[in-house]
């Protein structure tokens, strides 16, 4: 990292109407500026914000825990959430050298000063658990599913490259993962087995070995609406009463069902799946 | 019956899983090799009885049903028992991957933490996947995602300082906040982040 | 397994309070940390605050005796440290929160319209900030007591209606969804599998 806490600080202070947001999304991060939204309309996309970042971060978090298939990684913002997490854990540091060298000074002004510094910490440590809990629940997802994981990128039946399902990481990680698993099962089990019966992912016998995502299982949605309120959004329709939602239909029960925009709904997976794709309905 | 062998071995596993849900840590019983072997030994068995059933079925000119319905069932219990031994391997390995987790990635074997009871209770093979994964979660906390502890609290925060008191005698901790001395039943507002660990392992007690 | 059993399907308590601490609320400040001019143009630097989750704007200009709004998790900071009073929020004094009571009583058929978050800001603001509340918190506790039970016992009356297609469940907060969660699911996730078993069957004969 080569910024300069002096030049932050003084970036911070020139104006106290614009502190803050803009210098992160300035300069430094510029690699990873843009936006994991699918088909952003360019004029409309918010200006990028640590805030606005962070709200993205949750949404992505709670969908992940409760979504019964493995979304696809938000590289970009995650790049910027672990570059934001390095600089300000610099950033502290520095803060807090200073008072070290401080201590004899003024010990009043001292404990004041420390109150930003705690906040900030709080902060940080926010940060620091919403990745963490994301990853670690994305990494239990992969080796869940990692039979089928392998099984659809070898027939080539994935909708999202394996790249941009998961993380560098995730992929060495389940790469890595089910090799090792394989050789256990393999050394404790599977080669005391008669040849017909030694296969890991034999789906032909009366239960199937490859687990797959149940798409078709419940999850609670809340019904957010498009990202831009103003704009039209053709898939929204009004009902008698002036309320706004989405038609959609349970294929199996041949049921068509309106889902009002603000409203909280018990549906299946696969019936919300585009909604959720398109980011007009959250998991919660 | 064929089959008895690997329903004592689920009944094992489901053990293994209410062992776990009422304890905070987890933790392995021994690995019922003698059990494993002799289900394969069944399932050798089972292989020349579907061979003999099947030849019979070949020489058997009217057909009878009742040698395809013998190879069928036989068919089925090698099936049920391979089921079985993959599940109580597949949850005894899950099992792992969490002792693995809580425990830092560190080698859980060698650090005491799975004691010598515990690492006496697996098998030669889990023993090394555990290293491995244990490995593998090194790995993982290091490079990109260091700074965000993969393997730390995956409890919110909520108080990022608290009051903790000392339980147990653990000697100096160094944390940005400066040293402390942690002597029993002295108390302390530290950083939660910096003694995680130490609650975690009976050393001090949030209050 | 990565993540621990009682987080594989829902949340956990602490993590539905974290969601909402990073809620907006407003606070009334007893410090002040927007620079005077001198300072602005000093070289001499206090700290600043800069976050990286939460809007640090109003933080960097706070007035001593003025309110402005922070994400609650800040708000609860700077209160635990003696630097703000929260301004409670309008739901949560003892005579609408009556009101509430009444409505949920009239109508057995409905959820009162509460705040998304109403139980676990209550919950909160009572343990840390009962001393900036307009009614003794021991009378607020009673009535977010009753109002959560009322509503409880209408959820397991319309727990009857639990099916295989879909449920509305509008202002329900968060909270009380995650309680529901497993039950839930568990439920219409059976008579799902239940109803397409009943129909495949019925395929099977339509064919014969």
């Amino acid at each position: 990292m080569d910024i300069d806490i002096d030049d932050i600080l003084a970036d911070l202070d020139r104006d106290t109407t614009a502190v803050d947001h803009t210098f992160t999304s300035q300069g430094n991060d510029i690699t990873v500026l843009g936006n994991d939204e699918p088909n952003p309309e360019k004029a409309e996309v918010p200006r990028l914000s640590p805030v606005k970042d962070f709200d993205d971060l949750t949404t992505h978090w709670r969908n992940e825990r409760m979504c019964p298939e493995l979304l696809p990684y938000p590289h970009l913002l995650m790049a910027r959430m672990l570059r934001r997490v390095q600089e300000q854990m610099e950033h502290i540091e520095c803060l807090s050298m200073g008072f070290l060298d401080d201590e004899s000074n003024n010990s009043a002004q001292n404990i004041a000063n420390k109150l930003p510094l705690l906040c900030m910490e709080a902060d940080l440590e926010r940060l620091k658990f919403v990745l963490r809990s994301y990853i670690r629940c994305r990494l239990f997802k992969i080796d869940k599913q990692s039979l089928y994981l392998i099984q659809i990128s070898q027939t080539g039946d994935l909708t999202v490259p394996l790249e941009e399902l998961l993380s560098k990481q995730e992929i060495e990680y389940h790469q890595r993962h089910s090799a090792i698993l394989l050789k256990l099962l393999n050394s404790a089990i599977l080669r005391h087995m008669p040849p017909e019966l030694q296969a890991i992912d034999d789906n032909d016998g009366s239960v199937k070995m490859v687990e797959e995502p149940e798409l078709d299982s419940f999850v609670f949605i809340y019904v957010k609406g498009p990202d831009y309120p103003h704009k039209q959004d053709p898939m929204l329709e009004v009902n008698e009463e002036g309320q706004r939602y989405y038609p959609v239909t349970i294929q199996e029960l041949k049921e068509e069902v309106e889902l009002t925009i603000g409203g909280i709904y018990v549906m299946r997976y696969s019936v919300i799946r585009d909604l959720l794709k398109d980011r007009k309905v959250i998991l919660i | 019956m064929y089959g008895d062998l690997a329903n004592k071995l689920v009944l094992e596993a489901k053990r293994i899983q209410q062992l776990n849900q009422n304890s905070s840590c987890d933790q392995l019983p021994l690995y019922q090799d003698g059990l494993v072997q002799n289900i394969l030994k069944e399932m050798n068995q089972l292989k020349k009885n579907a061979e003999i059933l099947k030849l019979q079925q070949e020489n058997d000119q009217d057909d009878s049903k009742i040698t395809r319905c013998q190879y069928f069932v036989t068919l089925l219990c090698m099936e049920r028992n391979k089921r079985c031994l993959m599940a109580y391997q597949k949850l005894r390995s899950d099992t792992l991957d969490s002792i693995a987790w809580d425990n830092d990635g560190l080698d859980a074997l060698s650090a005491g933490t799975v004691s010598n009871q515990g690492s006496k209770n697996l098998s030669h093979f889990e023993q090394e996947y555990l290293k491995e994964y244990s490995q593998l979660i090194t790995d993982m906390k290091s490079g990109d995602l260091a700074d965000i502890d993969l393997s730390g609290s995956l409890t919110s925060p909520s108080d990022v300082f608290i009051d903790v008191r000392v339980l147990k005698d653990a000697g100096e901790i160094q944390t940005e906040y400066g040293v402390f001395n942690l002597i029993k039943d002295t108390q302390f507002f530290v950083r939660q982040a910096d003694v995680e660990r130490l609650i975690r392992q009976g050393y001090l007690q949030k209050l | 397994m990565s993540l621990p059993p009682n987080l594989q399907q829902s949340f956990s308590p602490e993590e539905i309070q974290f969601i909402v601490e990073n809620e907006p609320i407003k606070i009334f400040s007893r410090i002040t940390t927007r620079p005077s001019v001198r300072q602005r143009n000093s070289s001499q630097n206090s700290a600043r605050w800069k976050l990286v989750t939460a809007d640090d704007e109003p933080l960097n200009n706070l007035v001593a005796m003025q309110t402005t709004e922070v994400a609650l998790w800040v708000a609860l900071l700077l209160k635990q440290q003696g630097k703000c009073s929260i301004v409670a929020p309008s739901w949560l004094t003892a005579r609408q929160l009556q009101k509430y009571t009444d409505y949920e009583r009239k109508h057995p058929e409905r959820f009162s319209d509460l705040p998304w978050n109403w139980l676990v800001v209550a919950q909160l603001l009572f343990i840390k900030a009962a001393d900036d509340l307009h009614d003794p918190v021991h009378v607020l506790r009673g009535i977010v007591q009753d109002l959560r039970e009322i509503r409880l016992s209408k959820i397991s009356q319309g727990l009857k209606q639990l099916n295989e297609s879909h449920l509305q469940l509008d202002n329900l907060s968060l909270l009380e969804i995650n309680e529901l969660r497993p039950f839930i699911l568990g439920v219409m996730n059976k008579l799902k599998q239940v109803h397409s078993s009943l129909t495949t069957d019925q395929d099977d004969e339509d064919v014969f």
